[in-house]
C-alpha cells in the first residue's frame, strides 16, 4: 500500500475509498499539525484549525486533480484556513516569558536545553505570520521553495527572502545558547 | 531557461541553510506534537460521513426519478388506454356515474362542460374528459330521458346507456325510437306495467318514415307477445338507425310471418310475393277476404302499382 502516491489514494478517496484516505491521513496528520501548531503555539486553536483544514480537505476531494502534487494541494488549503483566522482575529504577537520556566531543578544540561527550547519557541511565535508560515512550511512539509511559493501564492525569490529573514532571527537565539555553552 | 532554476536554493555567501539546518535540530529536539486521537477519529468520522453522504445523494435522486417515471408513465398507459378503446373506457365511465345520484352524475357532466379552467391533469386526459362531456344544450334532453325510463321502471344503468347513446348519435329522432324501443322491450318483461306500451308507441310517432314506423311497431307487437328473454343487445344492436331499424323490422317480420301464417295469422309480405298471394284470391273468389286483404296491403304499399285485377 504504500507504493501508492498521495494522488492515487486521494483520486481513491474521492471514489469512495475510505481505506484510501485513511492511509492518506495517517501519513500527512503529524506534518499537517505540526505545521499549524507551530504557527498558533496553542493547542486548543491548532486542533480547530487543523480539524477545519482537513473538513476542507474532504469537502474538496471533488475537485482534485490528480496531475497536481497532493502535497502541495493539501497544504494551501490548510494554509488559506490558517491565513482566515488570523485575518478574522489579528493576532497579539507577544512572548509569553513566563513560559520559560525558571527555578526548575535537575541537571544544568536539562535546564538550559530546556530553556534553549522555550526561547526557540517564543521566537518563532514572535515572527511575522509570513516568514512564519514559511518557516514552519520549509521545516515541517518538505516542501522545495517553488511549492512554498505556490502554496503562499507568492514568487520564489519572496518565498525565499522570508525563509532567510526567519532562520536568521532564529539563529541568533540558538547562537546566544551556543556562545553560552562555549563559555 | 531561467538562469534562477539552476541557482541552489543554498546562499553561499550567507550560509543561511546551515543556519535551518540547525533551526531543523533544534526543533526535532523539542517534544514530539502529535494530534489528539480523538481529533484524528473526529477527522475520520468527517471523512466517512461525507463518503455516505455523497453516496446518498445519487440514490435520492434515482429515487424521485423513479417515481416520476413510474406515474408519467401511468398515467400515459391509462390515456392511451382511454383514446384507443373509448367504448370499454366509456362504459366504466357510465358505470361510476351510475353508481351516484342522477343529479349528481348530470351535475358533473355540466360542471365538465361549463368549467373554463384548466383542470390539474394532461392535456390528452382533459380532452378525453371534454369529449365526453355532453353539450350544455343537451342537458335537459338528457334529463327528460332519464324521467322517462324511470318512469317505466327501467333500471338506472339503461337509463345511463340511453343517455349516452343519446349523447353519440346525431339524429335524436332515432335515438328516441330506439330508446324507446328498448325500454319498452324491457317493460314488456315485467308484468303489470301496462303504461310502459303506451309510453313507447308515443316514442315511435317521433320516428319520421312511416313505413319504418309502422314495420316498428308490428316488430315491437311480435316482440312483446313473445315476451320472454327478448335478446336486447342483439336487438340494439341493429337498431342503430331508422334504415337499420325499418330493414331490421321487416327481415324480422319476413321470417315471422311464415311462422304466423302456417299458425292462420296475417302478416307481412314481399309486395311481390304479396300481390301474388292476393291474385290467388281474387281467382278463389273470395272478395271480402281479398278486400280485407288488399287494404292492408295499401297500408303497408300506399304506392306500389297493383295490377288490372285488383284495382277495382
Amino acid at each position: 500500500m504504500r507504493d501508492r502516491s498521495d494522488e492515487t489514494l486521494m483520486k481513491s478517496y474521492a471514489g469512495g475509498s475510505i481505506e484510501a484516505f485513511e492511509e492518506l491521513y495517517e501519513r500527512h496528520r503529524g506534518p499537517l499539525y505540526r505545521y499549524i501548531f507551530r504557527q498558533v503555539g496553542n493547542a486548543t486553536l491548532a486542533n480547530d484549525l487543523y480539524q477545519g483544514s482537513w473538513e476542507k480537505i474532504i469537502k474538496a476531494r471533488g475537485r482534485y486533480k490528480r496531475s497536481a502534487p497532493f502535497k502541495a494541494w493539501m497544504y494551501r488549503i490548510a494554509h488559506n484556513h490558517v491565513m482566515d483566522h488570523f485575518r478574522r482575529e489579528r493576532p497579539t504577537v507577544d512572548v509569553q516569558t513566563e513560559e520559560m520556566a525558571d527555578g526548575q531543578d535537575g541537571p544544568v544540561e536539562l535546564i538550559v536545553e530546556e530553556k534553549r527550547q522555550q526561547h526557540l519557541t517564543a521566537a518563532i511565535k514572535s515572527l511575522p505570520f509570513e516568514q512564519k508560515d514559511t518557516l514552519m512550511l520549509k521545516l515541517e512539509t518538505g516542501l522545495d521553495l517553488q511549492a512554498i511559493a505556490d502554496v503562499t501564492g507568492v514568487n520564489r525569490e519572496t518565498a525565499k527572502s522570508r525563509l532567510r529573514y526567519a532562520v536568521r532571527k532564529l539563529r541568533k537565539v540558538l547562537g546566544a545558547y551556543d556562545l553560552r555553552q562555549e563559555e | 531557461m531561467d538562469p534562477k532554476d539552476n541557482k541552489p536554493e543554498t546562499d553561499p555567501g550567507t550560509g543561511w541553510e546551515e543556519d535551518l539546518n540547525a533551526v531543523r535540530s533544534a526543533l526535532s529536539g523539542m517534544e514530539s506534537v502529535e494530534p489528539p486521537d480523538l481529533l484524528d477519529q473526529a477527522v475520520l468520522n468527517t471523512a466517512r460521513r461525507e463518503l455516505t453522504a455523497s453516496r446518498r445523494k445519487p440514490m435520492r435522486w434515482i429515487g424521485a426519478f423513479a417515481t416520476a417515471t413510474v406515474v408519467v408513465l401511468t398515467m400515459t398507459v391509462i390515456i392511451q388506454q382511454e383514446q384507443k378503446a373509448p367504448g370499454p373506457g366509456r362504459e366504466n365511465g357510465i358505470k361510476l356515474d351510475a353508481d351516484k345520484p342522477a343529479s349528481t352524475a348530470v351535475e358533473t357532466n355540466i360542471g365538465a362542460s361549463a368549467s373554463s379552467k384548466p383542470r390539474a391533469m394532461s392535456p390528452q386526459a382533459a380532452s378525453v374528459l371534454s369529449s365526453e362531456a355532453p353539450a350544455p344544450a343537451k342537458q335537459q334532453q338528457l334529463e327528460r330521458k332519464r324521467q322517462k325510463a324511470s318512469a317505466i321502471n327501467v333500471p338506472a344503468a339503461s337509463a345511463e346507456e340511453a343517455e349516452y347513446d343519446a349523447d353519440n348519435s346525431a339524429d335524436s329522432t332515432s335515438i328516441r325510437g330506439q330508446l324507446s324501443v328498448e325500454n319498452g322491450f324491457r317493460a314488456s318483461n315485467e308484468p303489470g306495467r301496462a303504461e310502459s306500451r303506451t309510453e313507447f308507441e308515443d316514442e315511435l310517432s317521433d320516428l319520421q318514415s312511416e313505413p319504418a314506423r309502422d314495420a316498428a311497431k308490428r316488430a315491437i307487437t311480435i316482440e312483446m307477445e313473445q315476451a320472454s328473454d327478448v335478446p336486447s343487445d342483439s336487438f340494439r344492436k341493429d337498431l342503430n338507425a331508422p334504415e337499420k331499424l325499418e330493414k331490421t323490422a321487416k327481415e324480422g317480420l319476413g321470417e315471422e310471418v311464415f311462422v304466423e301464417e302456417s299458425q292462420g295469422k296475417k302478416g307481412v309480405l314481399e309486395p311481390q310475393a304479396w300481390i301474388e298471394h292476393l291474385l290467388e284470391l281474387y281467382e278463389a273468389g273470395k272478395t271480402e277476404e281479398l278486400k280485407t286483404e288488399l287494404a292492408t296491403f295499401r297500408d303497408a304499399y300506399p304506392e306500389y302499382p297493383l295490377p288490372e285485377e285488383l284495382q277495382d
